[in-house]
């Protein structure tokens, strides 16, 4: 054998050595993800606490198209109601909202979307208390990160009890096997009552957030969805304190009417003066597009309500696209009073316009939220899913109308309810009134909210619902409302997935 | 009949399209518009190979063009690939005859490369592509528009620039003439830019032989893979096609990614004989690293739409500003994305130990543990058995007296393990993830978010599959008749996957190895060769019939449904003791023909099953006898895994000339056709629609159709077909120029040949091909696949 020979085969067998050794330890198998860390160290910064609480709110948006389903919060209790069609392509497209608008909604035909939306908002919440319960940042910043996340959560359960009423409920993550106690109505109200009072009386939130922080929730939002959630309940031993909320909101020079109705509507009167709480979304560099549809940007929901192949004009350009969801009813147009600026502001009268006619097509759509060409031009991806108009939940006009609502059922005197009335009717440019009925606050909430997902509920709670909610006479509705209506049905799919869960007897 | 909507053409027999033209026959055939019949393949193969004492050398190069049948004559889903190999040995030294220690030395280098350009195309999809865009579209809309009515249509489309045939009319925006959603025109569709896809992959080989004693061995082996790939796109003019397929700017975008996998294996064995026992020890080990990144972008506005490219275009951030020029929002024309992919790592040892006693007994035993990246600290290794015992009956001295019509006679039985990592990294864990932004702020300013990604589950490991095969290996008449049977179970226990846990946890459902799954079967295979004088003839054919059932889900519920899109109440579903995945859905039997048939369907009670039905709906069936029809009547309506796959090779050569004929086929299998969207209902629909009912006595099968009924059409076996199939894949016939006369040429050997492939397919299932190819829980569910083509072939083959 000759050198060169020994020198191969030295050469190899060093290389194979250190293969070899290289690669037989442990250490070999521990791989780095390049784009996560651990989060016991990753959640010990206020900037990254602030992370995990801006991705509690994330969800909020979703709903009107997370990738699956179009539930446009508003839309979703709307179609329940008596102020719009479903419309769209046909009884088909969104069948969903056709079956539900009919009260023939089923597991296959109900709101799955917003119903995981939400779950994922109520889990996110329970993250972000429990990375604050680690200590990073300062006492002062946890108690706010944790506040806006309990107050966050008993939003997101606030609308899930709303429309499904007995849901499963949690405040820490599941682990195996993955389930939660279903609990009824009443029990959810029970567990979100005593929560929302512990957290208003923290009182760690601002009435109002700054400008720059608009879209956190606050004291008053906080103030909003308690007297939501009580009259919603009935719950008549609370409704002094819920008047009380609603004093302390009007009093506390946070919040007023703005002088124009119909400029809440626009883009410069989004966190206006009468804003409490809006769930907000822009056109500029929305990261939103059909294949990221959780990603931030604008919303779809001006697309939905909006006449397809819409010639141009009134501010939205020709070659834009409208699917004809949501007409408004021309009774609903109808029932304003001359001179009432609120019809205006509400109905997107359009019945000289020849364009695409679509299912129960009126020519009149919902103005509040109609498509303006501006409204979506800085996005850089899908216009149709890039509308900046953010969705409005509650304004100052609801703080008074709740507090009339209230006066009265609390003994008070109808004159003094009707001074609060009367705010919203001069602002609409109607005359004052000086004494109101409860049955007079349900109407005005009607003229005030149309299109706002609020008059659904409100027919519920006052029980107008099962003489309001009947067939109508073009044939759209032909079945009525009853009480088993309240609660819709539990998607098909998470009876299977829980077979514990009780589907609603609907 | 008609949904209780107006007629739509006063007179159906005397119809015209948009323009006013009279619509002939069926009118556009949309479908024939896609298809690019007689789409050339063009295909080269060389090879050269030799030998010297010390040298062995294989060079190859293969290159294949080929034009795609949807829309390969609009430059989409083309295709062509460049293969070039060269396998090298070399022996370093060979000093076997004179020594025992270090005696000999091979080293193997082997270098691989592959190019491979294609243009992509969307297939199997309802959401608007362009082969589920021609299923749809009305045969009413011509594929342009002229006069008029093309003057209106580009008017309201005045921001965009439409695409336009050669005589300058523009194609037809069929949402523009009504309600057809998703769906674009599918030839305006392929005039767009097609995304340009490329790749390059160099696979080195290097390996090291080294005899280190007379019957010790040591082979080393490193191997690796090398891949560059990306995609250039480019937007070259403001089209529209609708609502959702549309932009109002140029653009241009290019990707790149590549990864570079290596596979380090060292083995050591000894071989010893002694009499008639045989014994090998093999001690190896092996390890892998797969890392790779990509970086990918793309930017607004081409300087030349001719020219596309990210540098030749002049994309920014671009103000918006209000009439007193305040800057009121920012959009970039731009963007930007990229990074490293998570390593994948394995590690493994092994040993395999072998003993052979005369030929007769075999045996051989193997064990290995392998570890992976993929799961947590705990569960990183996995240990595999295995073990295979033979026996060569026709070596025992019992069976001399046969060997004159039986030569051959082996029973083999065999056991073994096997682990699957071939899942998502990091599935044990859970980190952070970015991305889950929201805005804040009267200006909704973005604000970054970031969340636990998922929930992990730490216990996660290998998932094991255990396979038990006993076979026997028969041969007559000196192996002119070979039989081959053999019986396989395959358990696959712990099978990972999405666990079947409820959405209301909030977050994306954990990965667990909660499944188990048991493959069965028996699989045969029959040749025969024979000659007559010249003539030279081989029958083969095998059979494999295959029994799936899904043991245990590991939930507490046993099933696991999952959608078909657009389909409501059913789908596939995974269930304990069925097949996986099978089609759940409600089972028919006809269709009402009239009230009476409606008022005699009753139950046991004597109330009707269903109340509300109409003449011309389906008939359920009451699955659970409760006397009414709710969700709990799903059943199992088909299954898309068939029993019995079976493939006949016929092969024959005479005097120069040689024919081959291989035919596939499967029996027992379904397919759920789910290229109908409901919810389209201006569209073009299925044919089998033709024969729906339409009053008593015409139609069993298909119930009534109407607009807004939706009870007909949930998740029935009205879609599902029988999707057995025989298909004649392969057809040649080729001729050989006799030697004697190619030899004068220096030519070893020249033969031409025609081919076919997919000449013919005998099938009952009513779309473009049966062959569904999709996997997993859509197994068997047709959305419009991209079909396999016809191809016929003339060649030659020359040998030097």
């Amino acid at each position: 054998m000759n050198m060169k020979t020994n020198k191969y085969i030295l050469a190899g067998s060093l290389a194979s050595i250190l293969m070899l050794t290289g690669s037989c330890s442990d250490s070999f198998l521990d791989v780095k993800n390049p784009n996560g860390e651990p989060l016991e160290e990753y959640y010990t910064t206020d900037e990254h606490l602030l992370e995990a609480l801006t991705a509690a709110y994330d969800p909020l948006h979703w709903p009107d198209w997370d990738g699956t389903a179009y539930n446009a919060l508003n839309i979703d209790s709307e179609i329940l109601g008596d102020d719009f069609w479903v419309g769209g392509n046909s009884i088909s497209d969104n069948q969903h909202w056709h079956k539900l608008f009919n009260f023939e909604g089923d597991g296959n035909n109900t709101l799955a979307t917003l119903w995981t939306d939400f779950y994922s908002g109520v889990k996110r919440c329970n993250d972000v208390i429990k990375y604050c319960s680690w200590g990073g940042s300062t006492a002062e910043n946890r108690a706010s990160y944790t506040a806006q996340a309990r107050l966050l959560r008993v939003y997101y359960y606030n609308i899930l009890w709303h429309f499904y009423g007995n849901v499963p409920f949690y405040l820490e993550n599941l682990e195996m096997p993955y389930t939660a106690p279903q609990l009824t109505a009443d029990e959810i109200y029970d567990q979100l009552i005593p929560e929302l009072e512990d957290i208003i009386k923290s009182n760690v939130l601002p009435m109002r957030w700054d400008d720059a922080n608009a879209g956190r929730v606050s004291q008053a939002m906080a103030y909003m969805l308690y007297a939501e959630l009580v009259m919603y309940q009935k719950d008549t031993e609370r409704y002094p304190t819920a008047l009380g909320y609603m004093k302390e909101i009007i009093g506390s020079g946070k919040y007023d009417l703005m002088p124009s109705y119909a400029d809440i509507w626009k883009e410069s009167g989004e966190w206006g003066i009468e804003a409490i709480f809006e769930v907000n979304y822009n056109d500029d560099n929305a990261q939103r597009d059909w294949g990221t549809p959780k990603s931030v940007g604008g919303t779809v929901l001006p697309t939905l309500c909006a006449p397809n192949q819409w010639p141009g004009g009134d501010g939205w350009d020709s070659g834009s696209d409208g699917w004809g969801f949501m007409p408004v009813r021309l009774e609903t147009y109808e029932m304003y009073a001359e001179g009432d600026t609120r019809r205006d502001a509400t109905c997107w009268d359009v019945r000289g316009v020849s364009y695409n006619e679509r299912y129960q097509d009126t020519h009149i759509w919902l103005g509040k939220y109609r498509p303006y060409s501006d409204n979506c031009k800085d996005c850089p991806t899908s216009k149709n899913l890039n509308y900046n108009n953010n969705l409005r939940i509650y304004r100052f006009a609801e703080t008074l109308l709740n507090a009339a609502e209230l006066v009265l059922q609390t003994g008070g005197s109808a004159g003094d309810a009707a001074q609060y009335v009367s705010r919203v009717r001069q602002r609409a440019g109607l005359g004052s009134v000086s004494s109101v009925t409860g049955n007079d606050i349900i109407e005005e909430r009607h003229l005030e909210f149309v299109g706002e997902g609020k008059r659904y509920f409100d027919l519920v709670r006052s029980g107008l619902a099962a003489t309001t909610l009947v067939p109508d006479k073009y044939g759209y509705r032909t079945n009525s409302w009853t009480e088993n209506k309240k609660h819709i049905p539990l998607a098909q799919s998470e009876l299977d997935a829980d077979p514990s869960l009780k589907p609603n007897n609907y | 009949m008609r949904g209780g909507v107006s007629p739509r053409f006063a007179d159906p027999y005397n119809i015209t399209d948009i323009n006013g033209n009279t619509v002939k026959g069926y009118g556009t055939d949309w479908q024939d518009q896609v298809f690019n019949d007689g789409a050339p393949i063009m295909q080269h193969d060389l090879s050269i190979s030799g030998a010297t004492e010390k040298f062995n050398y294989y060079l190859s190069m293969g290159y294949i063009d080929q034009e795609g049948i949807v829309g390969g004559n609009y430059g989409h889903s083309n295709y062509d690939r460049l293969t070039l190999r060269s396998n090298n040995s070399y022996t370093l030294f060979d000093d076997s005859k004179e020594r025992s220690f270090l005696n000999k030395m091979v080293i193997g280098a082997n270098v691989s490369y592959m190019r491979v350009h294609n243009t992509g195309i969307d297939a199997n999809s309802t959401w608007g592509s362009v082969l589920g865009s021609a299923l749809y579209m009305a045969p009413t809309l011509p594929v342009t528009v002229t006069g008029a009515t093309a003057d209106d249509m580009v008017a309201q489309f005045s921001k965009y620039d439409l695409f336009r045939d050669a005589n300058g009319n523009p194609y037809t925006i069929p949402g523009y003439f009504g309600s057809y959603g998703e769906q674009n025109n599918p030839v305006a569709m392929l005039q767009g830019n097609p995304t340009k896809n490329w790749s390059h992959k160099f696979m080195p080989k290097f390996t090291v032989d080294l005899q280190i004693w007379d019957n010790i061995k040591y082979h080393f082996s490193y191997s690796a893979e090398q891949s560059f790939w990306g995609s250039d796109g480019a937007t070259t003019q403001k089209f529209y096609l609708s609502g959702n397929n549309n932009s109002d700017h140029t653009y241009a975008s290019a990707y790149k990614g590549n990864n570079s996998t290596w596979q380090v294996e060292n083995t050591i064995s000894y071989d010893k004989t002694i009499g008639a026992h045989t014994f090998s020890v093999l001690l190896g080990q092996s390890a892998t690293k797969f890392k790779g990144d990509e970086l990918g972008g793309g930017r607004w506005d081409l300087v030349n739409p001719a020219k596309p490219s990210i540098n030749y275009a002049t994309g920014d951030i671009v103000y918006s500003e209000d009439a007193n020029g305040n800057i009121t929002g920012a959009s970039a024309h731009f963007n930007v994305y990229g990074g490293p992919y998570t390593e994948h790592r394995l590690s493994s040892m092994f040993a395999r130990v072998g003993y052979d006693f005369d030929e007769r007994y075999m045996l051989q035993a193997t064990v290995r543990r392998d570890g992976s990246s993929r799961f947590g600290s705990n569960n990183k290794y996995g240990v595999f058995p295995s073990f295979s015992l033979g026996w060569n009956i026709m070596n025992e001295k019992f069976m001399e007296s046969t060997r004159k019509w039986l030569n051959n006679m082996k029973l083999r039985v065999s056991w073994g393990k096997n682990g699957n990592d071939n899942i998502g990294d990091f599935l044990y864990t859970t980190l952070t993830s970015m991305g889950n932004n929201y805005y804040f702020g009267k200006n909704s300013n973005m604000t970054i978010g970031s969340k636990a990604n998922r929930l992990a589950n730490a216990d996660l490991k290998w998932e094991e599959s255990e396979q038990t095969n006993i076979g026997i290996d028969l041969g007559f008449f000196n192996s002119a008749l070979t039989f081959t049977a053999d019986y396989f179970i395959k358990k696959t226990n712990g099978m990972i996957i999405e666990m079947p846990i409820p959405s209301y946890v909030g977050e994306s459902k954990p990965y667990g190895n909660v499944g188990d799954m048991e493959n069965s079967g028996i699989e045969f295979e029959l040749g025969y060769r024979g000659r007559v004088g010249d003539f030279n003839y081989s029958v083969k054919a095998n059979a494999s019939y295959l029994h799936n059932e899904l043991k245990n889900l590991g939930n507490d519920t046993g099933f696991l449904n999952y959608g078909i899109s657009q389909f409501s109440d059913g789908g596939t579903r995974a269930e304990n003791g069925q097949p996986f995945p099978f089609f759940y859905g409600y089972k028919t039997a006809g269709v009402f023909q009239n009230t009476d048939e409606v008022a005699a369907y009753v139950n046991k009670d004597g109330e009707m099953i269903q109340p509300d039905a109409v003449p011309g709906d389906l008939r359920f069936v009451d699955m659970n006898k409760d006397g009414k029809i709710t969700s709990d009547d799903r059943t199992n309506i088909g299954n898309g895994t068939p029993d019995w796959t079976f493939g006949i090779n016929l092969g024959a050569e005479w005097k120069g000339f040689d024919f081959n004929l291989f035919l596939q086929g499967v029996t027992g299998v379904d397919v759920f056709d789910a290229t109908y969207r409901q919810d389209m209902v201006s569209g073009n629909y299925p044919n089998w629609m033709l024969g729906r009912w339409t009053g008593e006595g015409t139609s069993n099968r298909v119930p009534r159709l109407a607009l807004g009924d939706s009870k007909n059409w949930v998740c029935s076996d009205i879609y599902v077909q029988d999707g057995s199939y025989m298909r004649l894949k392969n057809i040649s016939l080729g001729y050989t120029l006799p030697r004697a006369l190619t030899q004068k040429v220096k030519i070893n050997r020249f033969r031409v040949y025609v081919m076919a492939e997919n000449l013919f397919t005998w099938t009952k299932y009513w779309g473009y091909d049966p062959e569904i190819g999709t996997s997993s829980t859509s197994l068997g569910v047709d959305y419009g696949v991209y079909p396999q083509a016809r191809t016929y072939t003339v060649g030659f083959n020359l040998s030097f």
